[in-house]
């Protein structure tokens, strides 16, 4: 199978690597597979495989916000099917503005991948201290 | 659109699931109360148009501001 793709060229990905979001993701209405490919060792892009111009960066949970919880009750997860904790990832969308160190992700909207069933959710976590815009780079002092 | 009249205390039904209650009228803000399946999520609109602009907002990443930051974290 062929993707392809204006970020990173042509693809070649098996239907394996396939994540399949049976409700989309917000604002990406209609688009239902996607792939994660490495932009960096602690980065992905999340990438549509229908739609080329389509991929954002997102970062996994615990490396920007430590004990990260998604406080739903298991029932919002059944989208994903089946779920192995040690085989599900949580992941953050990550904005990145022409000055990188102010780079945020949003806390409210984690993207949940069940690696099991190979199917993904955008949930909607509505937490008072969640931010949307929740920097992932310590403001430096004094530099 | 479906528009129904409801007094204080009365509620609807979506489906034979999901109940609507109206339960307090004060001025431009009503308080409604909902009933419903635990898998269904219930929020407020505006919140998935605040997600839908945040997530349009991060396809303008390029490479190279990713790998800058990558070393930042």
């Amino acid at each position: 199978m062929l993707v392809a793709n204006t970020r990173f060229g042509d693809l070649e990905i098996s239907e394996e690597q396939i994540i399949y979001f049976p409700k989309g993701i917000i604002g990406f209405e209609g688009l239902e597979r996607y792939v994660l490919l490495n932009a960096t060792d602690k980065v992905s892009w999340l990438q549509s495989v229908d739609e080329p111009a389509l991929a954002f960066p997102v970062v996994q949970a615990p490396l920007v916000y430590p004990g990260y919880s998604l406080y739903v009750e298991d029932d919002i997860l059944s989208p994903l099917g089946e779920v192995d904790e040690s085989l599900m990832g949580i992941y953050l969308v990550l904005v990145v503005p022409r000055d990188p160190s102010a780079a945020t992700v949003n806390l409210k909207a984690p993207i949940v991948i069940s690696f099991k069933s190979r199917r993904g959710m955008q949930l909607l976590v509505d937490r008072p201290e969640y931010s949307m815009r929740h920097r992932v780079v310590a403001a430096k002092k004094g530099a | 659109m479906l528009v129904l009249a409801r007094k204080v205390n009365e509620s609807l039904m979506i489906g034979d699931e999901i109940e609507v209650k109206l339960l307090s009228i004060d001025g431009d803000t009503v308080r409604l109360g909902i009933e419903a399946p635990k898998d269904v999520l219930i929020l407020r609109k505006e919140l998935y148009s605040q997600v839908a602009e945040v997530n349009r907002s991060a396809v303008e990443a390029s490479s190279e501001d990713i790998a800058k930051l990558s070393d930042m974290l």
